[in-house]
């Protein structure tokens, strides 16, 4: 056993709608069907971190059947522009347009969302620092659990978007087996496994996601799984 | 997963043999010139015939692709078939009152356009570049002679309204023995079918793909899907604007899909969007199963019918019987079977997909069998799509439902879920105001509407384990609840009204129908005192059938504690049900009654 990482922590995490959009389907949006590793490591993230630690997703149960439900919503085709911005802030000469026009740049796009989802998310923390003695992953252990407990987050999590929260509860490990996972097993595809690396720039991961039982158990992030 | 499927689809279409050349894609060409094999131009194909916007028609033909991402300046021309300003230098679709000096950028246009359309053939491999036809088009190309058709209307539509032109060597016939055009002929089109495998070098970076997992050449433009209703092409995956990029990735780079795949969904697609679609408004929806041993998806089109009036559903009895043959097992499928159904709709050059299911076979097979149960009447025939939108939209306005509720209806069949609620309200509605209406619409749609309400009924029931509330399929006078017990008493009063007085001017119906529904006991009052009159008349001419009616009525009303002042949606619908089951029902006694009455009569009179 590893006295820098701990054993799986799990966090049950629920909403009323969710969006965990594919790649492929950007555009007009289309979610996978249950949450991404990526989307669970950021729940975790908004309950408690801090640079000195670091969590790796090792599993997620569905609670809840998958359903969906599309919905369009208008959205802006632009960017605004950060070298604009920069600029106007810089000097009071620049005198072109900052930001986005709405009305110019308005567009419809569909959604197809996942509806009422429950999940319980096992994740373990780790001491990212090489500099902090092991002793200091129990103290972390115990911070998260009594925010997670107390309902504490540094952000509201989100499933996905921003505009779809996560509610959360600790789960302690004699409790888990109060929740029962779905009862299907199928394979999910290549799934996104990770948006960024371990040096923060975005280079996407993959990995073969199988769903037993309404278990999807996620690798680890130097295993196997394959790059893009 | 979407894309996975399309690809696995794709694997069993062409072990199946059902796509033939992937590499290809279907073209209309308007106008093929006849070329000597000095590229002179001899001759020139045209059908003739013309289509209803006026466009020239052609003749069909599989042609080299499209190239993609054909936009901007500089696009690449089409191999050996393009429009007449790529082929022929000719400029399109002149306006009038174009100052001298935009006819001049018009015609620079179409001249650039053309040396790329050159371009594009002189690309070649040096082995495709020596055949006879390529040789004639080029020659053609350096010195276009078209004077002689200058003058030919058919020209002046092609110029005006645009259309494909391609070539012909002189004599050149295929193993058909009919004429080939020059990108027919077998090195083009061997070119073309070793470029495809080789995944038409379109892209530049490599990397993993996302969707089977292998490492390759990444497609940086996908292909155009062709088919989505109510749309000219439209993209499945694209970025196609700044806010859809991440990460400063670059078109396709924003979802790595290897181009083998890319071909392969996309060719899938188009197969099921021409076979194995049904199209709804601005809707498709295409289906498919992972195992193609079940017979179910030719089936398809027919059980829902399509948005379109003229189509008629095919009788629901071979349907039903291959239905129950997957559940009961007698048609072997794999367990693992998997049925697919994706519903695409066009959104701006964009394909958006409004849903995507699929489900164990079985389970799909079970679903429809019960949605099929759910609208039947006892009859053994479909309820289209279309005819359910037009019997529960208001006459007048344009009977399309929207998009969304077809959608719910079509989820509903294949998943069990709940239909949306807007069926039940509109089709009590309408039936209501249909009473005022022309006979005509009531014939039409009447019995559409019951068994939308049925269904409706029923399978809210079912899902919240309320069986006893189902609705049966006919008359069933041991059915207790309020509702259809009040629309058989309205019925049966009715029916006593019309024995009164054969040629009733008001029947009760046109009265009463709307009213009775709204507040049931005052109008009940009403109706059993009119009912007193009108026994009386029955009594005085045929008193065993009086007899009979009042046993009738006696019986509905022993079950009926009280007449409610007010009936739920729900029951609305049952009193319809009941209203139409007792009226439909000729009870045998009933026959006997009155017949036993008129032989008394007679006997009397005589």
């Amino acid at each position: 056993m590893n006295p820098r990482k701990s054993l799986p922590i799990c966090l049950r995490a629920w909403g009323d709608l969710a969006l965990f959009s594919r790649p492929e389907f950007k555009s007009e949006r289309v979610s996978y069907d249950i949450i991404t590793p990526s989307a669970a490591r950021g729940i975790f993230e908004a309950v408690f971190w801090k640079p000195q630690i670091r969590w790796s997703v090792t599993g997620i149960d569905v609670l809840k059947p998958v359903r969906t439900m599309a919905v369009r919503r208008n959205e802006v085709k632009l960017k605004a522009s950060t070298a604009a911005a920069r600029s106007a802030l810089a000097g009071g000469d620049y005198k072109g347009p900052v930001g986005i026009n709405v009305e110019e740049s308005r567009t419809q796009r569909a959604s197809l969302l996942l509806r009422d989802v429950d999940y319980l998310l096992h994740a373990t923390l780790e001491l990212a620092d090489p500099k902090l003695p092991d002793s200091q992953l129990t103290k972390y252990i115990q911070m998260f659990q009594r925010r997670a407990e107390q309902g504490q987050c540094f952000s509201q999590p989100y499933m996905g978007c921003r505009e779809f929260p996560a509610f959360f509860e600790f789960v302690p490990h004699k409790e888990i087996g109060r929740f029962q996972p779905l009862q299907e097993t199928r394979d999910l595809g290549f799934m996104l496994h990770e948006v960024f690396d371990r040096n923060g720039q975005p280079n996407p991961t993959f990995y073969r996601a199988r769903m037993e039982n309404g278990r999807v158990s996620v690798p680890a992030v130097d295993s196997d799984e394959v790059l893009s | 997963m979407i894309l996975q499927s399309l690809i696995h689809l794709y694997d069993n279409l062409v072990g199946d043999g059902l796509i033939e050349d992937p590499s290809r894609s279907e073209a209309e060409i308007a106008l093929t010139l006849v070329l000597g094999s000095d590229g002179r131009v001899v001759g020139a194909d045209v059908t003739g015939e013309f289509h209803k916007d006026g466009r020239l028609k052609g003749r069909l033909h599989l042609a080299p692709k499209e190239p993609k991402g054909r936009s901007g300046r500089n696009a690449r021309a089409r191999l050996l078939c393009d429009r007449p300003d790529y082929t022929l230098g000719q400029r399109i679709k002149a306006a009038e009152n174009e100052t001298p000096a935009q006819i001049e950028a018009a015609e620079e246009k179409a001249r650039n356009a053309q040396s790329r359309f050159r371009a594009e053939i002189e690309a070649l491999p040096a082995h495709v570049l020596a055949d006879e036809g390529i040789q004639a088009v080029l020659a053609f190309l350096s010195d276009p002679d078209l004077t002689s058709f200058q003058d030919l209307d058919w020209w002046k539509t092609l110029l005006e309204k645009g259309g494909l032109v391609s070539f012909r060597l002189d004599g050149d016939v295929g193993a058909d023995r009919r004429p080939r055009l020059v990108f027919e002929r077998p090195a083009v089109v061997e070119h073309l079918r070793n470029l495809y495998d080789s995944g038409d070098g379109a892209s530049s970076e490599t990397g993993m793909c996302l969707v089977t997992g292998e490492v390759g050449p990444i497609a940086k433009l996908h292909s155009k899907i062709k088919g989505v209703a109510g749309t000219k092409g439209v993209f499945l995956v694209t970025f196609n604007e700044a806010a859809f990029e991440s990460y400063g990735y670059k078109q396709g780079m924003n979802a790595p899909i290897s181009v083998q795949a890319e071909q392969r969904y996309s060719a899938a697609l188009e197969w099921l969007l021409d076979n194995q679609s049904i199209s709804i408004g601005d809707m498709s929806l295409v289906y498919w199963s992972d195992e193609r041993t079940s017979k179910i998806e030719e089936q398809f089109t027919g059980l829902f019918g399509g948005g379109e009036a003229k189509e008629e559903a095919a009788d629901v009895i071979p349907v039903r019987d291959s239905l129950l043959s997957i559940i009961t097992g007698a048609t072997p499928v794999p367990k693992d079977a998997r049925f697919h159904v994706l519903a695409l709709q066009g959104n701006s050059a964009r394909c958006m997909v409004r849903f995507y299911n699929h489900a164990s076979l079985t389970d799909i097979a079970r679903n429809l069998l019960a949605y099929f149960d759910d609208l039947s009447l006892g009859d053994n025939r479909l309820l289209p799509l279309w005819r359910i939108s037009s019997a529960i939209a208001s006459p007048g306005k344009s009977a399309k439902l929207p998009e969304a509720t077809i959608a719910q209806i079509v989820s509903a069949a294949f998943n069990g879920t709940a239909f949306p609620a807007v069926l039940l309200s509109k089709a009590v509605e309408q039936s209501i105001r249909s009473i005022h209406r022309d006979e005509k619409d009531r014939k039409l749609h009447e019995r559409s509407r019951l068994r939308i309400v049925k269904a409706v009924i029923n399978r809210n029931a079912r899902r919240n384990n309320k069986h006893e509330e189902v609705i049966p399929v006919s008359l069933d006078p041991t059915n207790t609840n309020t509702g259809y017990r009040l629309g058989r008493l309205f019925a049966l009063l009715e029916r006593v009204q019309s024995a009164a007085d054969p040629n009733v001017a008001s029947p009760l119906q046109n009265v009463f129908y709307d009213v009775v529904l709204q507040r049931p006991n005052d109008t009940f009052l009403k109706l059993f005192s009119l009912n007193r009159h009108h026994l009386k008349k029955v009594r005085s001419s045929k008193a065993k059938l009086a007899y009979y009616f009042e046993q009738q009525i006696g019986e509905i009303c022993s079950s009926l504690s009280d007449i409610p002042s007010r009936l739920s949606l729900e029951d609305r619908g049952r009193f319809l049900i009941g209203y139409q089951h007792q009226k439909w029902t000729r009870s045998e006694k009933m026959e006997e009654a009155a017949n036993t009455d008129i032989d008394t009569n007679s006997e009397e009179a005589a």
